[in-house]
C-alpha cells in the first residue's frame, strides 16, 4: 500500500467515503473544497480519484480470472450420460489424467462398446482442431497389436473426449506371470509390441508412454497397444492435477519409471525414447524388476536414476525364488539364461545415450528375433547397424530419386557418414553426424513446418548451410558429410552444387593443413572437371596437383589415387589432343587399377585408352578394346549403375564408329536398364536416350524410337506447339526421327517454328535444326528452297568463319541436291569439298567420310561413264557396302541404294531417266 | 452441536489443530468449487458457484455436522480456504508454465494468456494481505466478494455489516488495490 494511505488512513477512509458517494464530475470540487486541516491529504486524494476513474468503467476485480490450466472436477459423471454422441455404461477406471468409461453411440449406428477417454484438459480455444488433428493421424493406425482411436473430438459443453478401441484383457506383465511364460514365450509375446511400436514409428507416431499398463493381452493371446500417441495430446491439453493427488506426478505425460532419460530430462523425444520405454518393459518381464534401485520411493529419486543411467544388466538384477518360478525356472537357471545375449540386447535398448541405443524398434526386434533363433546378435557386434545397411541398401538406387523419397537419398548419403564413424568406433563424430541429420530431418518434419513439405534439395541445401556451424569442432566430419551431399548432388545432376561441395570439402583440408585428404579432394575436384567437361580447370586442378604433390606422391597417394590421377592426365592429353601421352597415362593407370582390382578405375581407363585409339584413327584397335571392355563390364562386380554409366560411355564411342548394328542390342538393353533404374525422366538419363534415339533412327527402326518419343518426349514436352525451354533439344531429336522416317513435309513447318523460337539451342544445335530442314525440302522435291536455304546459312556462317563440320554438312547437301538434279558433275565438285572437309574433321576411315566418299565416285561415274578408272571406284564402293551391310544391315535404304547404283553399272554404267527419283536421293 | 460448529468453535478460540481438522472435513467441497469458479467454461454461471457454497453449507447442516448459526463464520472461514485453493492452483499454474521444461515444447501460444490471469491472481494476493493489515474488513469484502463471487447482501449478512457499507467498502478495497497494483 501507498505510505501516504497507510499513514492516514483511518482518516482518508472517512473522505473516501464522502468523495466516493459524489458523482465523477463534482469530486474536483470537493476536493477545491477541501478544509484545511485535510490539506496534506489533498494530493493524494487526487492521486487516488484518478485512479478511480481509471477503474470506474472498467471491471476490475469484477471476476476472477479464468485459469484455462485449471480442471473442473473428473466425477460428476453417472452411466447414462452422454458426452458427445456417446452413452456412457460403465466406468473402467480413473487416473490422474482423467477417467475411462465403457461407452456406446448414443445413437445406436454402431454396437460396438469402447472405451471413452476424458482427459481433464486445458480449456484452450483450438482444443477441438487439434484434438481433430491428432485424430486423423492417431486414426490411421491401423494395426492388429495397436488398440485402434476411433474417434477424438470435443462435444458441446466443451468436453473432450477419445474414443479407444475397447480391449478386454489383462496387464503383459500380469498376464505373463499368471501363465508362468518362460523367457523365450516372453520374448515372443514382446516382439508383438515391437511390431506394433514399429509401425507406428513408420507412420511417424511416438507413443510416449509404453508401460505394462498400456500393453493388453486380449483372451486370443495378442498383444494390444493402448493409448498410442495419446500421451502428447494428453500433454498439450493436459490440466493441473486435483490438488491433494500427490501434487507431482501427473504434471508430466509420462511414467517415469518407464521413461527415457530424455524424457526425464525434458528433452525432445524422439523415437528412440520409445526404444527406452520398451527396454525398461522387457527388464521387468524378464527379471521381474525394475531396472533402477532406489534408495526411497521419491520421485526425485527414479529421476535420478533414470538420468544417470546406473542399470544392472538383467542377469545380475535382484532375482527372487517367485520371479524365478512363474518363469519357470530357478534363480539360477534365470540369471545364466539371461546372461550374455539377452543382457547385451537389454543394455543397448536401454542405453543412456541415444546414439548407443537400438536406432529403430526394428533392430531391437531383429536382435531380438536373432536370439530366439540362436544367432549372432548385432549388440554384441561392433556397432555398424544392420539396419542402417539395409537402409542404404534398399535406397540406393537412383529409382527412389525420381519417385518415392528423394529424403531418403539425402539421409542415406548422411547415414553412410555416420555409420562408417560408427564402424572406425569413432562414437563421438559418429553422434555428432546422427545429431545433425536427426536436427536436419526433425526440421523438415513437415508437422513441425506448420503442415508445409520439405524438398530434399532444400532439406540438402539446409544442410549444407548449417553444416559449418553444427560441426564447427569437426572441420573432417564436415568435409566428409560434403562428400555425402556433394555425391547426392550428383545424383540429381546438379553439377554446379555437386562442384561448390566437393570445392568446400577440398577448402576445408587446405585449411587444416591435411596434405593426404587435400591431394585426395583435389584429385575429387578434378575428376568432376573431367565429368563436366571443364578442361581448363581440370588443367589447372592438375597443375596444383603437380606443383604441390609431384615429389611426395608416394607419401600422399594411394594406389587407388595413383590410378586416378594418371587417369586424369591422361584424360587431359587427349582432350588437348596429346594422343601419345593419353595413351601412355590411361595405359599406366590401367595397370595399376588392374593390381588392385579397382573394376570401376579399370574400366574408366579402358574408355580412354578407347577414345584415344578413335582419335588416333586406329579403328579396328578401338573396336577390340571396346569389346573385351564391354565384357570386362558384364562380368565385373560394379553396381548396376555404375554399369550403366560406363557401358554407355563405350557404346557412345561405338556410335563413331558407326558399328550400329553390332551396338543395338548394347545400346538397347543399356536402354532399358536405364528405363527400369532411373525411369523416363530422369535428367541425367537424356544422353543415352538420345543415343539410343538416333541409334534407331541410323538403323531405320523409326516404329520404336518414334513411338517412345511419342510417349515420352513428344506432347509432355513442347513438340506439339508449346515449347519449353529445357526440352528443345528434344524436339530438334524428335523432328530429326520424324523427317529420317519420311515425314518431312510434316516437320518442315514444324523446324522453322523451333527455330523461330528457340532460346536456348546451341550454334550447333541451331545449325543441326537448319541441316534437318534442308534435308526435309530436298527430300520433298523443293530444290530451289534448299539452295537458297543453304546459300543464307553459308553467308550467316562465313562472317563467322565456317568450322569445318559446317562446310561438311553443307557441301554434303549441295551435292545432294545436284545428284538429285542428275547434275552429276556439280555433285561431284560439292561432294569433293565434302570429303576433303569430313577427312579433315572425322579422318579417313570414318564412316561419314566412307560415305561421302561413296557418292562422290558415284558422281563421277554418272558423269563421265566408261571410263577405265571407274574400275577401281566400283572396288572400293563394293568394299564400303559389305562394311555398310556389316554395321547398318542389309536391309537399311543406303546399303540397298548403293547396291542399286553398283548393280546398274554393271548393267548399263548409266542410270536412266526413268529409273525412281527415289533413288536419286543419296540423303 | 454438530461436529463443524464445535470446530468452528475451537477455531474461534483459537484452536490450531481443530482448524487443520476442520480444513480436512470441508477442503474436498470447498475445492470442487474453488475448482468451478476458475474454469473458463463457467463464465456465466457465477451464481452457481455461489450456490454450491450454500449448497456444501446445507450439506454440512443436514448432516448435523454444523448448525445453521455458524452460517456467517462458515461463510467467512471457506472464503479464506477457497483464496488458498485457488491461489494454489494459480502458483502451480505459473510453475508449471515456467518450471516444467514439458510445458515450453507442448503448450501453444493459445494459451499463452494464462500467465498474466494466473499472475494478476498472485498479486492481487499479495495485496490483499497488505490491505488486510490496513482494513482487514476491507480485505474480508474483497475475498467473499471476489475469490468466492457472493453479492452484496449475502456478504453483509457474513460480515454482520449493511449491505451499503459493503458497497462503500468494496469501492475503497477496490480503489485501494488498483492503486497498489498500479492499475
Amino acid at each position: 500500500m501507498l505510505p501516504e494511505v497507510s499513514a492516514n488512513w483511518p482518516v482518508l477512509s472517512q473522505l473516501l467515503d464522502e468523495v466516493l458517494a459524489l458523482p465523477p464530475a463534482d469530486r474536483e470540487g470537493w476536493l477545491r473544497a477541501l478544509p484545511a486541516e485535510h490539506w496534506p491529504l489533498r494530493e493524494t486524494l487526487r492521486r487516488l480519484l484518478e485512479v478511480q476513474a481509471g477503474i470506474e468503467t472498467r471491471p476490475f476485480l469484477e471476476t476472477l480470472p479464468r485459469l484455462t490450466a485449471t480442471s473442473t472436477p473428473a466425477s460428476g459423471l453417472v452411466a447414462g450420460d452422454e458426452v458427445g454422441r456417446y452413452r456412457l455404461l460403465e466406468e473402467l477406471g480413473t487416473g490422474g489424467m482423467g477417467c475411462v468409461w465403457l461407452a456406446e453411440r448414443a445413437d445406436g449406428q454402431l454396437k460396438r462398446k469402447i472405451a471413452l477417454k476424458l482427459p481433464r484438459m486445458v480449456w484452450a480455444d483450438d482444443l477441438a482442431t487439434r484434438m481433430a488433428r491428432e485424430r486423423d493421424i492417431l486414426g490411421a493406425l491401423e494395426h492388429p497389436n495397436i488398440a485402434r482411436l476411433y474417434d477424438a473430438g470435443v462435444d458441446d459443453k466443451g468436453r473432450p473426449y477419445l474414443a479407444l478401441e475397447y480391449v478386454e484383457g489383462q496387464r503383459i506383465d500380469a498376464y505373463c506371470d499368471a501363465r508362468c511364460l518362460t523367457i523365450r514365450q516372453r520374448i515372443e509375446l514382446f516382439l508383438q509390441v515391437l511390431a506394433a511400436v514399429q509401425y507406428a514409428h513408420v507412420n511417424l507416431v511416438v507413443h510416449r508412454d509404453i508401460k505394462p499398463a498400456n500393453v493388453l493381452i486380449n483372451q486370443q493371446g495378442a498383444a494390444k497397444l493402448l493409448d498410442f500417441g495419446i500421451a502428447r495430446l494428453e500433454v498439450d491439453a493436459r490440466m493441473l492435477e486435483e490438488l491433494g493427488d500427490v501434487a507431482q506426478t501427473s504434471t508430466r505425460a509420462m511414467t517415469p519409471r518407464y521413461a527415457s532419460p530424455e524424457q526425464v530430462r525434458g528433452e525432445r523425444l524422439s523415437l528412440v525414447s520409445d526404444v527406452y520405454s520398451l527396454g525398461v518393459l522387457l527388464y521387468e518381464l524378464l527379471t521381474g524388476r525394475s531396472p533402477y534401485h532406489l534408495r526411497n520411493d521419491s520421485r526425485a529419486a527414479l529421476e535420478i536414476a533414470v538420468t544417470e543411467g546406473d542399470i544392472r544388466p538383467p542377469s545380475r538384477a535382484e532375482l527372487t525364488p517367485q520371479a524365478a518360478q512363474v518363469r519357470l525356472a530357478t534363480v539360477g537357471k534365470l540369471s545364466s539364461a539371461l546372461r550374455g545375449d539377452l543382457d547385451a540386447i537389454v543394455m543397448k535398448s536401454l542405453s543412456l545415450d541415444t546414439g548407443t541405443r537400438y536406432l529403430t524398434v526394428q533392430a531391437f526386434g531383429d536382435d531380438l528375433t536373432r536370439w530366439l533363433r540362436g544367432e549372432v546378435i548385432l549388440a554384441k557386434r561392433a556397432p555398424a547397424y544392420e539396419v542402417v545397411r539395409k537402409f542404404v541398401l534398399r535406397n540406393r538406387w537412383p529409382v527412389a530419386i525420381a519417385s518415392v523419397s528423394f529424403v531418403a537419398v539425402v539421409a542415406t548419403a548422411i547415414i553412410a557418414v555416420w555409420q562408417a564413424r560408427e564402424a572406425r568406433q569413432e562414437s563421438r563424430r559418429a553422434t555428432a553426424t546422427r545429431d545433425f541429420l536427426i536436427a536436419l530431418f526433425d526440421d523438415a518434419n513437415p508437422e513441425l513446418r506448420g503442415g508445409k513439405d520439405v524438398t530434399a534439395r532444400e532439406l540438402l541445401l539446409e544442410g549444407e548451410k548449417r553444416l559449418p556451424a553444427a560441426l564447427a569442432s569437426e572441420p573432417e566430419l564436415q568435409a566428409e558429410v560434403l562428400l555425402s551431399i556433394a555425391n547426392v548432388w550428383a545424383r540429381f545432376g546438379d553439377v554446379e552444387r555437386t562442384i561448390s561441395a566437393t570445392e568446400k570439402r577440398s577448402e576445408i583440408f587446405r585449411a587444416l593443413g591435411n596434405r593426404r585428404l587435400h591431394f585426395e579432394a583435389l584429385l575429387d575436384e578434378a575428376h568432376l572437371a573431367s565429368q563436366t567437361g571443364d578442361v581448363e580447370k581440370l588443367d589447372l586442378l592438375l597443375n596444383e596437383i603437380n606443383k604441390q604433390y609431384s615429389n611426395s606422391l608416394s607419401r600422399y597417394s594411394t594406389d587407388k589415387s595413383l590410378s586416378e590421377l594418371n587417369w586424369l592426365r591422361g584424360w587431359s592429353a587427349l582432350t588437348f589432343g596429346r594422343l601419345a601421352e593419353a595413351n601412355d597415362m590411361f595405359g599406366k593407370a590401367e595397370r595399376i587399377a588392374a593390381k588392385t582390382d579397382d573394376s570401376e578405375l579399370r574400366v574408366r581407363a579402358q574408355y580412354g585408352q578407347f577414345q584415344t585409339a578413335i582419335r588416333l584413327g586406329r579403328l579396328d584397335s578401338a573396336l577390340n578394346i571396346y569389346r573385351s571392355s564391354t565384357d570386362f563390364l558384364k562380368n565385373s562386380t560394379l553396381s548396376t549403375a555404375e554399369r550403366l554409366h560406363r557401358g554407355f560411355e563405350l557404346i557412345s564411342g561405338l556410335y563413331a564408329l558407326g558399328e550400329f548394328i553390332e551396338g543395338w542390342p548394347e545400346i538397347d538393353r543399356l536402354m532399358k536398364t536405364s528405363l527400369s533404374l532411373y525411369g523416363a525422366d530422369n535428367p541425367s538419363q537424356e544422353m543415352l536416350q538420345r543415343y539410343w534415339v538416333n541409334w534407331g533412327v541410323q538403323l531405320e527402326k523409326f516404329d520404336d524410337v518414334i513411338k517412345w518419343l511419342d510417349k515420352n518426349r513428344a506432347a509432355d514436352n513442347g513438340c506439339d506447339g508449346r515449347l519449353v525451354p529445357e526440352k528443345e533439344r528434344w524436339c530438334l531429336i524428335y523432328f530429326r526421327a520424324m523427317a529420317a522416317s519420311g515425314e518431312y513435309e510434316k516437320v518442315s513447318g514444324a523446324l522453322s517454328w523451333l527455330r523461330a523460337n528457340s532460346t536456348v539451342l546451341s550454334v550447333d544445335e541451331i545449325f543441326a535444326v537448319d541441316v534437318t530442314e534442308v534435308e526435309s525440302m530436298i527430300k520433298g522435291g523443293r530444290y530451289n528452297d534448299a539452295l537458297i536455304k543453304i546459300n543464307k546459312m553459308n553467308a550467316d556462317m562465313g562472317a563467322k568463319g565456317a568450322p569445318s563440320t559446317m562446310i561438311f554438312y553443307l557441301s554434303w547437301l549441295r551435292g545432294a541436291i545436284f545428284f538429285s538434279n542428275q547434275n552429276f558433275s556439280s555433285a561431284r565438285d560439292h561432294l569433293l569439298s565434302a570429303e576433303t572437309a569430313a577427312i579433315a574433321q572425322f579422318g579417313k576411315d570414318h564412316p561419314r567420310t566412307r560415305q561421302v566418299m561413296a557418292w562422290r565416285m558415284i558422281s563421277e561415274i554418272q558423269s563421265k561413264p566408261g571410263e577405265e578408272s571407274h574400275r577401281r571406284s566400283v572396288r572400293l564402293i563394293s568394299d564400303y557396302i559389305v562394311d555398310l551391310k556389316r554395321q547398318l544391315g542389309t536391309d537399311h535404304s543406303q546399303v540397298k541404294k548403293l547396291d542399286r547404283f553398283i548393280k546398274t553399272y554393271d548393267r548399263a554404267k548409266m542410270v536412266t531417266k526413268t529409273e525412281e527419283k527415289d533413288l536419286l536421293n543419296i540423303l | 452441536m454438530g461436529e463443524v460448529t464445535q470446530l468452528l468453535h475451537r477455531v474461534r478460540q483459537g484452536e490450531n489443530e481443530a482448524l487443520a481438522e476442520l480444513f480436512r472435513l470441508v477442503y474436498p467441497d470447498l475445492r470442487r468449487v474453488a475448482h468451478a469458479r476458475l474454469g473458463a467454461h463457467q463464465r456465466n454461471t457465477l451464481l452457481d458457484t455461489t450456490a454450491l457454497v450454500h449448497e456444501c453449507f446445507l450439506k454440512l447442516c443436514t448432516a448435523g455436522r454444523l448448525q445453521p448459526t455458524d452460517r456467517a463464520y462458515f461463510f467467512a472461514y471457506a472464503a479464506r480456504t477457497m483464496r488458498s485453493i485457488i491461489i494454489d492452483l494459480a502458483r502451480a499454474s505459473l510453475a508449471e508454465r515456467r518450471g516444467g521444461q514439458y510445458a515450453k515444447t507442448t503448450l501453444d501460444t493459445a494459451i499463452v494468456g494464462v500467465d498474466g490471469d494466473a499472475e494478476q491472481l498472485l498479486a492481487v494476493h499479495d495485496a490483499l494481505e497488505q490491505l488486510a493489515t490496513l482494513d482487514a474488513r476491507l480485505a474480508k469484502v474483497v475475498e467473499l466478494r471476489y475469490f468466492v463471487g457472493f453479492n452484496e447482501i449475502e456478504i453483509a449478512a457474513i460480515l454482520g455489516i449493511t449491505d451499503r457499507t459493503v458497497r462503500r467498502d468494496w469501492e475503497k478495497a477496490r480503489l485501494l488495490l488498483a492503486a497498489s497494483l498500479g492499475r
